[in-house]
């Protein structure tokens, strides 16, 4: 038998390791759900907006 | 003058316009009629349009030999009346290549496209002040390139990718982001690397099939990123439902790659 681990965040609220982000994950096989935080939208947006400049040099 | 006069001076200029129509371009068979001349006036301006078109595009592309197509087609001056590419395009570097260009799509006519030469993609089809090619109709082969960023980002134009070629070791970096209309995504090999995200709320099911199906299997402590509103959508249970997250087909789907970290954001 296999497992999946699916983890939610609380409505309104999100999960982020540090690597990904979102409301729901399905976690890979040897990823903890101990890794995830939850964060508020506004922390949320604020990771992708930090990562949106993080650009390549054309 | 007299009659003998006046008819020599009408054949001779009969004889000027004919050459001049030759001239032109525009052949004039043997035996025409010279008040046949008149309608040959039209196939001399359209002869004079076509000389234009190759003079530009000649040069533009010299003569099928350019590779380097940075900001080649960037911008609000190519749309539909402008991007008539005359040659095949096999670039070799092609960053920014349709930047912000209002086009419908970019395939013309019989030009083949090809991108597998491009060690970088970047910002190729990135949206600039909101406008931006709607339809990449053509394949996007990223063969020669280590990494994508930002390859078609920030252009709420662009509905449709007709496909894109991946491999294994390619990284992604916020190659959709500010994206948020796409409804058609094809992606063929394999997404072996972190970064892969696509938060657009209206891509299709398939689409969506297809990127999960292109995860690697061997790859380890990796992550993709989708839309949760999009996968509720693609996945319902019933129309209007939007509870496809939670669904059987998607969970079974999801199960494939037990591998892989699948993240949906809203």
């Amino acid at each position: 038998m296999k497992k999946m681990e699916i983890i939610i965040a609380d409505e309104g609220m999100y999960l982020t390791n540090g690597k990904t982000h979102g409301s729901w994950h399905k976690l890979a096989e040897g990823e903890s759900a101990d890794n995830f935080r939850e964060i508020t939208k506004e922390e949320y947006e604020e990771i992708l907006r930090i990562e949106e400049n993080e650009q390549t040099e054309v | 003058m007299t009659l003998e006069q006046n008819v020599r001076e009408v054949n001779s200029a009969f004889v000027a316009i004919k050459d001049k129509i030759v001239e032109c371009g525009v052949e004039v068979a043997e035996g025409t009629h010279a008040r046949d001349y008149a309608n040959k006036v039209g196939e001399v301006f359209n002869e004079g349009k076509k000389s234009q078109y190759d003079e530009f595009w000649d040069n533009y592309q010299d003569y099928g030999n350019r590779t380097h197509y940075y900001n080649a087609f960037s911008l609000y001056g190519w749309t539909e009346n402008t991007y008539k590419p005359k040659y095949d395009i096999k670039p070799t570097s092609a960053t920014n290549m349709y930047w912000g260009a209002p086009l419908k799509k970019i395939s013309y006519g019989n030009v083949k496209i090809d991108f597998s030469k491009c060690p970088t993609l970047n910002q190729m089809f990135q949206g600039a002040n909101q406008i931006g090619v709607a339809n990449v109709d053509v394949d996007v082969d990223c063969s020669s390139a280590t990494e994508i960023s930002q390859t078609f980002s920030y252009n709420p134009m662009l509905v449709s990718i007709k496909k894109l070629i991946v491999h294994e070791a390619l990284t992604y970096k916020n190659v959709f982001s500010g994206s948020g209309y796409i409804e058609e995504l094809q992606v063929e090999g394999i997404i072996g690397q972190d970064g892969f995200s696509i938060a657009s709320t209206k891509l299709n099911r398939a689409s969506i099939v297809s990127i999960i199906n292109a995860l690697s299997s061997t790859a380890s402590g990796k992550a993709v990123g989708l839309s949760k509103t999009a996968i509720n959508t693609a996945f319902e249970t019933a129309s209007g439902k939007k509870d496809g997250s939670t669904s059987a087909e998607w969970l079974a789907l999801v199960a494939t790659k037990p591998n892989w970290t699948i993240s949906l954001a809203p």
